[in-house]
């Protein structure tokens, strides 16, 4: 007979994988042994008993939801991914047209380091460094917001900023709340659509995302942000709501206009 | 079962930007991922919300999966992950919903029912370590193998492992399983 105990055997024959020798040897002890064999019919129920349990129905929408998730994600990424495949392209479909594109970049960044960085007498020029900035001034500016509104209530202080960035909606959210809140943050889901939420490491809450809607529960002091995609050319706005602490604020945001 | 090789080419499909190849990775395993999270947290929304977070932590991470391996043993093993880390937040002792749906019984009678609660009741009372190992053995219908794939564990665990839950569902279940 194999080396293993009955207790040992009883498993491996709930699981089939005893050899005839092994699962005559286990009836033989069952025969002769109450203990054992009462022990492997309370084994063998539970093992049936699992066995019939079956696949829950995952609930409806998931897929759905997954699917939005993954295309606003996508949607995102979109952007940088971008820029690297540009970059990568030459060398993919023409390596040495590629290589020849990098010496040529790397003549340039050199021929800009001499320029405006190496000493004067590096270049015998008298005349000094050039000084001033590459970028025009107006590329410098902060974004300029299109709706700011102050968010204080009773135990709440706070304000919300929209922006417009790279044809993108952005709602950016800060408080400071004593309780939690219920956040709403609603738009009309024929005109924008949700491509992402961020909140601030410390910032509390549940982030529900629905069409139409981001719902934050047990909201708190933090600062959340909604990026919105435009859809379609109107004017847009986004209605914001906060709950707790006894009070209620509702607020109209302008998002601009769909290009 | 699963096609594996299937399952490799709508991932090298995504990573190559065509997003939408992942909606038949999704429709294919939000089954056995939804009942594997609502086995192991006993709660449907919480199970809902594990496996789509599961699923779009999957999409974001598909640049890492490695074909030489099963897509179902490395999204499991998100999926399971993301259990864990969810019961590591929870409250201990939380008490089970009683609506939790009992699974497709072939006798779908009031005592198929109640033998469902009872061991959904067992099994959420066993540590993790051994409710994992009974979750992939009975509602996954996974091999020893394939656990030992999913979970990071030698067999030989998995087996001790199984052995020790076993028991230990036996016992929880008490009465039930003098019957």
């Amino acid at each position: 007979m194999s080396g293993f105990g009955p207790e040992e055997l009883l498993q491996r024959e709930l699981d089939g994988e005893n050899t005839g020798e092994e699962s005559a040897a286990l009836q033989s002890r069952l025969a002769s042994d109450p203990g054992l064999r009462e022990s492997y019919e309370r084994l063998r129920r539970l093992h049936l008993a699992l066995g019939r349990i079956g696949p829950a129905d995952p609930p409806p929408g998931l897929a759905a939801d997954v699917m939005h998730a993954v295309r606003s994600r996508a949607a995102r990424a979109g952007g940088a991914r971008g820029w690297l495949d540009l970059l990568r392209a030459p060398f993919v479909s023409r390596p040495a047209f590629g290589y020849a594109l990098t010496l040529a970049a790397g003549i340039l960044v050199g021929a800009v380091f001499v320029g405006f960085v190496a000493p004067p007498g590096l270049l015998s020029r008298r005349d000094g460094p050039a000084a001033g900035t590459i970028l025009p001034s107006e590329r410098l500016a902060e974004p300029k917001p299109l709706d700011r509104q102050d968010l204080a209530a009773e135990g709440i202080r706070g304000e919300v900023v929209t922006n417009r960035a790279d044809g993108r909606v952005v709602a950016e959210i800060r408080l400071e709340s004593e309780g939690p809140l219920d956040v709403r943050l609603g738009f009309d889901a024929g005109t924008l659509s949700l491509l992402g939420f961020e909140r601030g490491r410390l910032a509390p809450g549940e982030v529900r995302l629905a069409p139409g809607e981001v719902r934050i529960e047990g909201a708190g002091t933090g600062r959340y942000v909604v990026v919105l995609g435009v859809l379609g050319p109107s004017a847009l706005r986004l209605r914001l709501s906060l709950e707790g602490n006894g009070v209620r604020v509702e607020k109209t945001l302008e998002a601009g206009t769909g290009s | 079962m699963i096609d594996g090789r299937d399952d490799s080419d709508l991932v090298r499909r995504c990573v190559d930007g065509d997003t939408e190849a992942f909606a038949p990775l999704v429709e294919r395993y939000q089954r056995v991922l939804f009942t594997m999270a609502l086995r192991m947290v006993g709660n449907p929304e919480d199970a809902r919300d594990i496996t789509q977070s599961a699923l779009v932590k999957a999409y974001e991470k598909l640049s890492t999966f490695d074909p030489d391996y099963r897509f179902f043993s490395w999204i499991y093993r998100i999926a399971v992950n993301e259990c864990l880390n969810f019961l590591s937040r929870r409250k201990p002792h939380q008490p089970l919903d009683e609506d939790l749906p009992a699974g497709e019984s072939p006798e779908g009678h009031a005592e198929a029912r109640e033998l469902s609660l009872g061991i959904d009741e067992a099994l959420v009372k066993l540590p993790t370590e051994y409710r994992e190992v009974v979750v992939l053995r009975y509602f996954m219908d996974l091999s020893y193998g394939e656990m030992s794939e999913v979970l990071l564990i030698p067999e030989k665990t998995v087996k001790s492992r199984l052995y020790t839950a076993r028991q230990l569902l036996a016992a929880h279940l008490g009465p039930w399983s003098e019957r």
